[in-house]
């Protein structure tokens, strides 16, 4: 499949890009919410809770 | 005697106009304070790259083609990038001696190096405390990513240009004028001088761009959502574990992300870990300010006549545009799509999604502003800063992720 991505036209690679790169912000960012969340002992504190 | 006037017959009408072009950015810089500290300096680069005979790009061209270089470049296009100091001019290359502003460019900006120490100062200069206080509006500053992406599959459909370049172009949607010079060194040298200038103009035009977009997205009923505010506590650890941790994942997710987010998160760990305050205060004064200077002018310097004025020119500074309002409305429509699933009186502003862009903090300032017409009792700018914040986090992952992607699907 991405064999045939990579012959396809630019646009298809742009779409690619586009979802890729937007699920990989989010992927990404939620990753950092979490570590910020874990750092600031959040989770803990429920727990304790 | 035409050896004196060769600075007189040498002026062309296309280096006229690029002098119109340089004064007209010096006047933005100083009269309308548009990002006056890059503006400035390139405006005035681009007029000191066109004058005739000018000397700072190049100090000396050889009067004769290299027909040994030009004959192997022909032969085998891809072996132009082994050859340092060759110019082509109608098909011949010709060795030259760099002048100061092309050294700058060589050793400054092709190299990433001034790039990097910008960020290394940013990076000094973000505080990360309104996100940590409120961390769930790290969201939105994934969200108002949408504009690079949608101005990529723009700028492609336009047909004019290909992947690499229009991912460039996209990246002028980052609000985040380091990386999209950043990107552009990358992808598209070409086009450096238009992708920084968009970059840098609609950066300061946010005030202008981002209401409309708002208003058009949005009701007066959604526009007038009250916020509580809810700050949570958090320890003088998170704020120096953070950026060692987003450098390791960044490092993990696209490596080739590191010199950007790791030169980033260096200097906020420098500002953060309590004892370099001084090597803070000259990373967020002396090291800015000094690499911006170069950069400015540098940037400017590759804006020669026969480089911008040309159609695409238009249609990068178009498609900057188009980048802002759809980073807008990306970050707005997220927010009412988040709306959808929360309780009344639980909701969000709309707007705060529109602060998820890198502009800080002039994003914030807007959406408090609009807040404040539509209700003055209702204050949201605390819960815009802190989606600006985490829009500033959002645009350097983005730009890493293309920098990762593009070049996997191209030849």
């Amino acid at each position: 499949m991405f064999d045939s991505l990579i012959n396809g036209t630019d646009f298809e690679k742009g779409i690619f890009v586009t979802v890729f790169g937007m699920l990989g912000v989010f992927a990404v960012l939620i990753l950092f919410y979490l570590i910020i969340k874990l750092f600031s002992g959040s989770f803990f504190k429920k727990a304790e809770k | 005697m035409d050896e004196l006037l060769a600075g007189i017959t040498g002026i062309d009408i296309r280096m006229a106009v690029m002098y119109v072009i340089g004064l007209a950015l010096i006047i933005l810089a100083i009269k309308k304070e548009y990002e006056p500290m890059l503006l400035l300096p390139i405006g005035f680069g681009a007029i000191l790259v066109n004058l005739p005979q000018s000397v700072v790009k190049y100090a000396s061209i050889a009067s004769e083609p290299d027909m040994f270089v030009t004959n192997i470049i022909q032969n085998n296009p891809e072996a132009a990038g082994l050859f340092k100091n060759y110019i082509e001019i109608d098909g011949l290359y010709y060795k030259y001696e760099p002048g100061i502003l092309q050294i700058l460019l060589e050793s400054g900006i092709l190299t990433e190096l001034f790039p990097v120490l910008i960020f290394i100062g940013i990076g000094a200069m973000i505080d990360f405390s309104p996100l940590f206080k409120n961390p769930v509006m790290i969201f939105f500053g994934a969200a108002a990513q949408f504009g690079i992406f949608a101005t990529m599959l723009v700028a492609i459909a336009l047909g004019k240009f290909d992947l690499k370049t229009a991912s460039a172009i996209g990246i002028i949607g980052a609000a985040d004028g380091p990386t999209a010079i950043y990107v552009a060194s990358k992808f598209a040298k070409e086009y450096f001088g238009p992708i920084s200038v968009a970059a840098y103009s609609y950066m300061s035009l946010v005030p202008i761009i981002q209401p409309p977009v708002i208003r058009l997205l949005t009701t007066k009923k959604e526009r007038m959502i009250r916020m509580e505010y809810r700050e949570e506590k958090f320890s003088k650890f998170v704020l120096i574990a953070f950026p060692i941790a987003v450098t390791i994942i960044a490092g993990i997710v696209a490596p080739i992300s590191v010199p950007l987010v790791g030169s980033l998160m260096f200097g906020n760990l420098i500002r953060e870990c309590g004892v370099l305050e001084r090597l803070s205060q000259a990373a967020q004064n002396e090291l800015s300010n000094l690499v911006t200077l170069l950069l400015g002018i540098t940037i400017g310097s590759t804006m020669t006549a026969d480089s911008f004025l040309r159609p695409e020119t238009l249609l990068i500074l178009a498609m900057g545009l188009v980048a802002f309002i759809f980073d807008t409305a990306g970050g707005v429509l997220f927010a009412k799509f988040l709306n959808l699933f929360r309780k009344e009186g639980n909701k969000f502003n709309p707007m705060i999604g529109a602060a998820g862009i890198s502009a800080f903090p002039m994003s914030a300032r807007v959406i408090q502003k609009i807040a404040q017409k539509e209700d003055p009792t209702n204050f949201v700018l605390m819960q815009a800063v802190s989606a600006n914040v985490s829009g500033q986090l959002g645009s350097i992952v983005a730009g890493g992720l293309v920098l990762a992607l593009v070049p996997m699907l191209v030849h």
